[in-house]
């Protein structure tokens, strides 16, 4: 036997190395790669092996390459001197990159350049703008000096008779050709994502596209593309594997399905589904798992022009001046019954998403939800932006199965209609009394009146988030506090007798407060599960009042107003030890603690009381820096984060301690190769 | 029913069969020779390496088989150690690197893993030069070699 160390035999082993690295991360690996010749050779490949233009260093290296110039409206590249090492890099060592996400033009054009030599699983790109430059107006043509093959390879990609206009710039073009022809050169491609892309894809042919998807027909899982011609049909008819399909345009605008594809598991319509197209995808696709719209259209609502409205990864920004009709080729009976569209038979999707953003919520998107609701009767997750009266029992009715419920906007119907608010404000109620598997329940818009709970028993005792604000508590503002303070004090030293009327009323408000505050509490504390709770949403100071887009009503029979949106009102549950706070002690699972509100109470002795008693809170989200309130320096709530931070350093307070309902539903994108 | 496992050092180890196969390499050797009462030679296993191994898997006895991680990405990939585990890799870095070796060459893969990330949480943090130090590993590089890796590496570097 050797007598070498054994750590000099472990550590020559290839494989060892290998399996060492899958533990580690970039910064690490990179420090790995700088030890030995023999380790860089095994740990360079690892260190490539994912890379994305946004994490690490990479943003401060390639940063923003381009520059918009407010008089032409345009934008003009900018060198950052990493163009070259960029360039380089790829070159040495792209071959080892199996997982790519890039939105920079220096990462992606590097990338383009880096030749043949690709093993790329997933390519994500995104192109934030596209740039203008005196080239623009050039007719679309590929290079005349280019690669005979390259040709070859790109034959027909242009839509016939485009012109490169301002907004689609020659190095735009170049870019696009350059990475069509890598994508036709990367045999192993399984997620081709391609975002903020929609306006770039119209200059290409649906017949290239369809010959560049059949390329990689075996291996192509996940796929995001967003093209006039390009329907959801020619995808499936090409692409046997596919399970993941993202689009910003309604692909039924081009064909509706005839027959049955079992291959898709997921997918995404950044835009508007008519009724009669929701149900015919929802027959044709019974292997669907996730399916997303951002909007249910009427049938008789064709006038659809308004395509998504996404946030960061989409192509919203693009604006759309496409008014066609939904669908074009089919002409639907306005009187078909839209149930007979499944025949009868269930459909078992398990989870839907409808997410508007940022819109009015209309009334007929209820009567759509509330007839589709009853064909999807094995239902677990409905994620939906917008809060309307009669929807909770809805479900409570129709889908007892369901075990998530997100509504992550903060639109809130409360806006628009005294009446139904008040039928909105406790709807939700009626998911937590019927379904006995519900262990999400995200809502935080929304609202549940004290009273109104405590009627009614919950049945959900699996439930592990909560999230939604309790409200209707009897509260005594600060000069009935004086006045209850007072009224105590005689109370001790003289008799009942002597109590005016206006003292007995406050003290009776205060018991009142007191009982419910004991009752809603001990609700809470059953829910031992629970790892994320959230009583409050974010704030805004009547400082701000004044900014546009902030809504103010009157709440019940309350003379104050209050901001609507998003911010909570003056009767929400109060987060003091004396109200009860210190009953949720049973919540030893808890992990984020959410409770931003003006009025939450919650001071040192909470935080203190918290720090022991939840030993597993890794988050908290209401001493968090809040942009509209100047100073957040030696304000209450820095001087209360600074105690939190002393008291248990290993708590994070900021946005990312949850995912909120709508990151949770985009964050679905699979990275690997499943 | 039980099996003898003989060490480098020609000790005999008798252990139980199940626990015996929580290794790959013996359980296909079993399978191969079919019943029989002979004793297993490991010639590249010492007896205080072997004692370790088998504490490990008397105490994995009845784990279940372990799945293969579906993702690739090293950043999806759970760096966390049970406890037992933890405490039982407690030991010098000798030993440390000779379980691993032994669970390589015995093919348990959950051992190794834990041995690989214990490796991996040593190295956690720390830069060439400590990596170098902690396991003894002579720097190869010219200088320029050194600077050009520093460079290409740059984008990886903590934000």
């Amino acid at each position: 036997m050797s007598k070498t160390p054994s750590s000099d035999r472990a550590l020559c082993l290839p494989e060892l190395l290998a399996q060492i690295a899958a533990h580690l991360t970039p910064p690490d690996l990179s420090a790995c790669s700088q030890v030995s010749r023999f380790w860089n050779d095994n740990f360079t490949p690892p260190l490539w092996h994912t890379i994305n233009d946004r994490d690490y260093n990479w943003p401060k290296l390639v940063g923003s390459d381009s520059k918009y110039v407010k008089e032409t409206g345009s934008w003009i590249p900018i060198s950052t001197g990493y163009e070259d090492m960029a360039r380089e890099m790829f070159l040495k060592h792209g071959h080892h990159i199996r997982h790519l996400s890039a939105s920079n033009w220096t990462v992606l054009r590097a990338l383009a350049e880096s030749g043949d030599s690709l093993q790329l699983r997933t390519l994500w790109f995104r192109l934030p703008f596209s740039r203008t430059t005196t080239t623009a107006n050039r007719p679309a043509q590929l290079p005349e000096d280019m690669d005979e093959k390259d040709k070859e390879v790109l034959e027909g990609i242009l839509q016939p008779d485009v012109m490169i206009t301002q907004e689609f710039d020659a190095d735009t073009w170049r870019l696009t050709w350059q990475l069509w022809l890598l994508i036709l050169r990367t045999p192993a491609l399984c997620n081709l994502k391609m975002s903020k892309y929609r306006m770039f894809a119209q200059v290409l042919s649906s017949a290239f596209l369809r010959r560049a998807l059949s390329v990689h027909h075996r291996t192509l899982t996940t796929l995001q593309i967003s093209h006039r011609q390009l329907g959801l049909v020619d995808c499936l008819e090409v692409l046997p594997n596919l399970r993941h399909f993202y689009t910003a345009y309604n692909p039924m605008k081009v064909r509706l399905l005839h027959k049955t594809y079992t291959q898709l598991r997921s997918l995404f319509i950044h835009a508007p589904v008519s009724e009669p197209a929701f149900f015919n995808l929802l027959r044709h696709l019974p292997g669907l798992e996730i399916f997303s719209v951002s909007k249910l259209l009427d049938v008789l609502d064709e006038g659809g022009d308004d395509d998504s409205d996404w946030g960061d990864d989409d192509d919203s920004d693009w604006g759309d001046d496409d008014s066609e009709a939904d669908y074009n080729d089919e002409a639907w009976d306005t009187d078909v019954e839209v149930s007979s569209l499944l025949d009868g038979v269930p459909s078992h999707l398990p989870k839907l998403y409808i997410l508007t953003r940022y819109r009015e919520i209309d009334l007929k998107m209820l009567h759509i939800v509330s007839r589709i609701l009853p064909c999807l009767p094995f239902l677990t997750e409905l994620s939906i932006d917008a809060e309307y009266p009669y929807l909770g029992p809805l479900l409570a009715k129709q889908c007892p199965q369901l075990e998530a419920f997100r509504s992550p906007a903060s639109i809130s119907f409360i806006q628009q209609e005294q009446e139904c608010s008040r039928i909105a404000v406790n709807g939700l109620n009626a998911i937590l009394e019927s379904c006995r598997h519900l262990r999400v329940f995200e809502a935080i818009a929304s609202r549940i009146e004290a009273d109104h709970l405590l009627e009614r028993p919950w049945v959900c005792e699996d439930l592990e988030v909560f999230r939604c604000q309790i409200i209707g508590f009897s509260r005594l503002d600060s000069d009935e506090k004086l006045v209850y303070n007072e009224s105590v004090q005689v109370l001790e030293t003289t008799k009942r007798e002597l109590i005016s009327k206006e003292q007995q009323r406050i003290i009776d408000k205060h018991q009142r407060h007191q009982e419910q505050h004991r009752r809603v509490y001990k609700r809470l504390a059953s829910l031992t599960k629970l790892t994320t709770l959230g009583l409050g949403h974010d704030i805004i100071p009547p400082s701000q009042r004044n900014r546009r887009n902030i809504k103010y009503r009157r709440y019940s029979h309350d003379t104050c107003k209050y901001i609507v949106e998003p911010n909570p009102i003056m009767e929400a549950i109060e987060r003091s030890l004396p109200s009860g706070l210190a009953r949720l002690g049973t919540l030893k699972n808890l992990r984020v603690f959410e409770f931003g509100a003006p009025n939450h109470e919650i001071n040192e002795p909470e935080l203190e009381w918290m720090a022991k008693a939840w030993p597993c809170l890794s988050g908290m989200f209401g001493l968090h820096y809040v942009s509209t309130v100047a100073p957040f320096e030696n304000s209450p709530t820095w001087k209360l984060r600074k105690r939190m931070e002393t008291l248990r350093p290993d708590v994070w307070h900021d946005r990312t301690v949850f995912e909120d309902g709508y990151s949770g539903c985009l964050g679905l994108f699979p990275f690997g190769d499943s | 029913m039980t099996v003898i496992l003989v060490s480098s050092d020609n000790q005999d180890f008798k252990v139980d069969k199940e626990v015996a196969e929580r290794s790959i390499l013996i359980k296909n050797m079993l399978e191969d020779v079919g019943e029989s009462d002979s004793p297993i030679p490991l010639p590249n296993v010492t007896s205080a390496v072997l004692t370790k191994v088998i504490e490990y898997c008397e105490h994995h006895r009845n784990d279940p088989v372990q799945v293969p991680e579906e993702t690739d990405d090293p950043r999806k990939r759970s760096n966390d150690i049970e406890e037992w585990d933890m405490k039982f890799m407690q030991v010098d870095q000798e030993m440390l690197f000779e379980i691993i070796l032994a669970a390589n060459y015995l093919d348990i893969k959950p051992l190794l893993d834990v041995g690989c990330k214990t490796v991996a949480n040593i190295i956690k943090g720390k830069t060439p030069e400590e990596i170098r130090k902690a396991f003894n590993i002579v720097n190869d590089f010219t200088p320029e070699e050194e600077a050009q890796i520093k460079k290409e590496n740059e984008w990886a570097e903590d934000r």
